[in-house]
């Protein structure tokens, strides 16, 4: 990818542990809140979610604009900041 | 099937995801939090079902990029409905990524192998309905052509328009590598044809490219009624391979090519629909096998009998089963590419006739297969005769298709496996054809080499004859000389004497001369047999001219006076008293000799051979002279680099010396300023090597010693087992203070020494430019280099402190392949004296004698 944010290399560099949820790229205090509120706190439940829709881009998208209202662009790199780091560690 | 209205709060999550299924994606689990993303797919799939082929391409689209074929494979679930969820979710569709367009084909073809996605051609068959061309144009001209590549999944929807997209869908197949691309050009390509449910929208564009896209089209109708799935995927193929074969053809959107070869297919339609389209497949898959590898031509055939399946389709969802099979056969993969591009042109032509042709043939022959495709081939008298043949063949291979078609899953496996043969004859074929050609090429080198071998002979037995007649005329020379009477006395000779005399003087020198020339042939050739002397006195040759009968005692001494006269070499030379003075009066004329010998053919060319071999030897011998002084020179000038570098090395060292001394003692304030020569000398060298102070500075000595251990045998700090063979020791050296070219054998020799016990060390290398000083030892087993480990690390060597770990055995193999094949223990050399004791001079002269 070309342009892939700080946040998400921060994130796909190494394993995910305990971070919280706003760690991942596109995921801002807004939407981490709202995250939050609905139970997944940490990183590690989104990636829950995300392995549990077989990782498939437009499902995954659409639950995150359900769960907390994210744009495109934030759905996009979400997904792929997950996407990538399941390739690496998974 | 349109349980579209389902209410979701009616589902509960095992139905909902059995509707997923259905429509052919994969869920994952259906929990809370799944649930209503589920839920939403759900709708969407209902809705592309509803909707068709659009909906469903975009979905298709949009699933390509997702990994999961799950999401292709939902949305031509989706298209497909009713139809059993054989709609494999492997199948990528075409939406993949349009990328390189023979890749993408073949990986959606592969794909299809693996599971055909009805998704794609589900939704097709639905467009169908509403309207192949439209649907397709739709569809195609909302992006360019290329971007109809890529769209390659949603052209399967549009199959249906495909006629009109044939261009389009060949070039969007191409790119698009998906699967469902190439369905979607088959419906397109065979839209002309089947028109499937009646639509003459297919016409005759399945001519070349828009064979291909009228396949796909074609296909994708015939899909709807089932196995649109298959379709799509042989369509795909097809359309894959029509777009190869009409790469010029741009199978442009439905519009361009449907106009025209709506027209025509809505002919060939109209009579052909009932007939099957095999005909026309076989015939394009004749023409595509034609282009390139087998496997186009399978994949025509199988096109074709995609076609001819969407055509039965009509007469009854069956031929969607065939097709299916056969669209899932077409798509395996390699197949489709690269084979059609090249023949599309022609294909394509072939295609519309054998499209044509199909027509003629009745579906019922389709249903026997081979059959229908052989007369229908035959009967088609439009068919080029170029076609004829691949089109039997082709026939014979969709037959064969066909027949394993039969079923449903079994047909494609056989087919592939036929194919797969095919493929690979095709490249075997290739390569033998460049065998071949090698060895054609081979002899004819050989000749070549035979030919400069004889030029070769035929110049060096020229020359050799050359210098053979230059021998010769060497030596005949004199005789002409004579014989011609050509006297080189000159005019006074005549005008002196008359006649006779000139005669009687003439024959004299003649004869002389010849005697003359024999002895002194007989001299110069070893013959010494006559004549000690090579010239003959006077006496003597008075002696000898009288015995030959003429009387020349008054005129010899004339002759004699004119040969003296003339100066020139008349081949006698008068010698007097003095050998080597000229004789200037016929008083001195002792002795006589010739300066034209006269020697056998043989003597002179013994002679001339060996001056020749003397002067050679001679240069040669000059050369080796020179190159020996040369290379004497230089050897000493790079002894000379070497002793300065060597000094200005020391230099340094004592300069750095000085300086961490003065800032100790600035630091400090207690240490001198001043360092005393002795000081810094020992402080670089060791107290060992004072003794032997080398030129002036005094080259530095270093042993190389082991000064002790820093850990108790017992330490904790290893290992408890040594893990591989391979060990990395650091701190050995300092590659900035090493000078000399074999102070790494030094390295090696101390590390043996120290390691002496351990017979299991079979490579060492010293790594010369790592500033760590790192040395890499290979030892026979984990065991040996745990001993090794042992032995080293934590010791004091030259002043450091050395460190050990262990390497991986691949990458220490990787870093010195030559390691690979030690298997001996290295022992150091037991002539010279040990480390500990021994002094190494830096000089270079000193390294030979210090290392093993």
């Amino acid at each position: 990818m070309s342009s892939t944010s700080q946040k998400h290399k921060e994130f796909v560099a190494e394993p995910m542990g305990e971070k919280p949820v706003m760690a991942l790229a596109g995921i801002g205090e807004v939407f981490g809140k709202r995250l939050e509120d609905k139970g997944f706190d940490k990183a590690y439940v989104v990636l829950g979610q995300f392995l549990l829709l077989r990782k498939n881009e437009d499902l995954f998208r659409d639950w995150v604009k359900d769960a907390c209202g994210a744009n495109i662009k934030q759905q996009g790199d979400c997904y792929s900041c997950l996407k990538e780091w399941c390739d690496s560690f998974l | 099937m349109f349980r579209v209205k389902m209410a979701a709060v009616q589902l509960t999550d095992r139905d909902l995801f059995s509707e997923l299924k259905r429509h052919g994606f994969t869920p994952g689990p259906v929990t809370e939090n799944t649930r209503p993303v589920y839920l939403k797919k759900l709708k969407k799939l209902q809705e592309e079902l509803q909707r068709g082929t659009r909906s469903g391409k975009n979905r298709n689209s949009g699933s390509i990029n997702t990994n999961s074929g799950s999401s292709n494979t939902a949305a031509g679930g989706a298209g497909l409905g009713d139809r059993p969820a054989s709609n494999d979710v492997t199948h990528p569709r075409t939406g993949r990524s349009p990328g390189s367009p023979c890749e993408k084909r073949t990986d959606g073809g592969s794909k299809v192998v693996l599971g055909f996605s009805s998704d794609e051609s589900d939704v097709e068959v639905t467009q169908n309905k509403e309207g192949p061309r439209h649907s397709g144009r739709r569809f195609r001209g909302s992006s360019h052509i290329l971007q109809l590549l890529q769209q390659q999944q949603p052209r399967p929807t549009e199959t249906t328009t495909a006629n009109v997209t044939k261009s389009h869908s060949v070039s969007s197949d191409i790119s698009t590598s998906s699967f469902g691309v190439l369905v979607g050009r088959r419906s397109v390509s065979g839209s002309p044809w089947w028109s499937d449910r009646g639509n003459s929208r297919v016409g005759s564009s399945h001519a070349k490219e828009t064979e291909e896209e009228e396949e796909g089209g074609d296909y994708d109708e015939d899909h709807t009624d089932g196995d649109s799935v298959a379709l799509n995927g042989s369509r795909g193929s097809y359309t894959l391979n029509s777009s190869k074969l009409g790469g010029d053809y741009s199978d442009s959107e439905d519009e361009e090519v449907v106009s025209t070869k709506e027209r025509q297919h809505d002919r060939r339609l109209n009579s052909r629909r009932s007939q099957p389209k095999s005909p026309y497949k076989s015939g394009r898959g004749a023409e595509s096998g034609r282009e390139k590898t087998r496997g186009g031509v399978i994949k025509a055939n199988d096109k074709a009998c995609a076609r001819s399946l969407d055509i039965m389709e009509d007469r009854g969802g069956q031929e969607g089963e065939r097709k299916t099979d056969q669209g899932e056969s077409v798509l395996p993969g390699g197949l489709r590419n690269c084979g059609f591009t090249g023949r599309s042109g022609p294909v394509s032509a072939v295609m519309r006739e054998s499209g044509e042709q199909g027509s003629n043939c009745s579906p019922t022959a389709f249903n026997n297969n081979h059959v229908s495709r052989g007369d229908c081939g035959g009967s088609s008298s439009r068919f080029s005769s170029g076609t004829n043949p691949k089109f039997y063949t082709y026939n014979s291979l969709s037959a064969t298709y066909r027949s394993n078609h039969s079923n449903h899953a079994a047909g494609n496996h056989a087919y592939l496996a036929t194919t797969q043969p095919r493929k690979l004859a095709v490249p075997e074929e290739e390569l033998l054809q460049q065998f071949k050609r090698d060895e054609v090429s081979a002899t004819g080198g050989f000749s070549a080499h035979y030919l400069s071998m004889f030029l070769l002979t035929a110049a060096c037995l020229f020359f050799m004859l050359l210098g053979l007649m230059y021998l010769r005329m060497r030596g005949a020379g004199s005789e002409v000389e004579v014989v011609t009477k050509n006297h080189p006395f000159g005019i006074e000779f005549d005008d002196a004497h008359v006649g006779k005399d000139k005669d009687i003087i003439l024959k004299v020198l003649l004869q002389l001369h010849e005697h003359l020339a024999e002895i002194a042939g007989d001299h110069d050739c070893g013959v010494h047999n006559h004549h000690p002397n090579r010239s003959l006195s006077l006496a003597e040759a008075s002696d000898y001219l009288m015995l030959h009968g003429t009387d020349l005692e008054q005129n010899v001494a004339s002759a004699l006076e004119w040969i003296m006269r003339t100066g020139e070499d008349v081949g006698i030379r008068l010698i007097g008293n003095d050998s080597e003075d000229p004789v200037t009066d016929i008083s001195e004329v002792m002795r006589l000799e010739s300066t034209h010998p006269k020697m056998s053919f043989i003597c002179r060319f013994c002679r001339a051979f060996l001056t020749v071999i003397h002067r050679v030897v001679l240069s040669i011998a000059a050369a080796v002279v020179v190159c020996g002084v040369l290379y004497y020179m230089m050897y000493r000038w790079r002894k000379e680099k070497e002793e300065t570098r060597q000094m200005y090395d020391m230099v340094e060292r004592i300069i750095d010396v000085l300086r961490s001394h003065s800032e100790a003692c600035q630091e400090s304030g207690d240490l001198q300023p001043y360092l005393p020569i002795p000081h810094v000398r020992d402080s670089l060298v060791q107290p060992q090597d004072r003794t032997k102070i080398k030129k002036g500075l005094g080259q530095p000595f270093r042993s190389k010693k082991w000064q002790g251990e820093a850990f108790r045998p017992d330490r904790r700090n290893s290992p408890p087992n040594s893990l591989t063979p391979c060990l990395k020791i650091r701190n050995m050296f300092d590659p900035v203070m090493e000078v000399g070219e074999n102070w790494h054998l030094a390295i090696h020799k101390a590390i043996l020494e120290k390691c002496s016990d351990n017979d299991g060390i079979v490579h060492i290398a010293v790594d010369k430019n790592s500033r760590e000083g790192c040395v890499y030892m290979k030892c026979l087993s984990a065991e040996h280099s745990g001993k090794a480990f042992k032995a080293l690390h934590g010791s004091w060597f030259d002043g450091k402190l050395v460190t050990v770990k262990y390497l991986r055995l691949d990458r220490y193999h990787q870093r010195f392949p030559q390691a690979l094949g030690c298997s001996t223990p290295l022992k150091p050399s037991g002539k010279h004296v040990h480390t500990t004791t021994l002094l190494r001079h830096r000089s270079s002269a000193g390294n030979a004698q210090g290392f093993s």
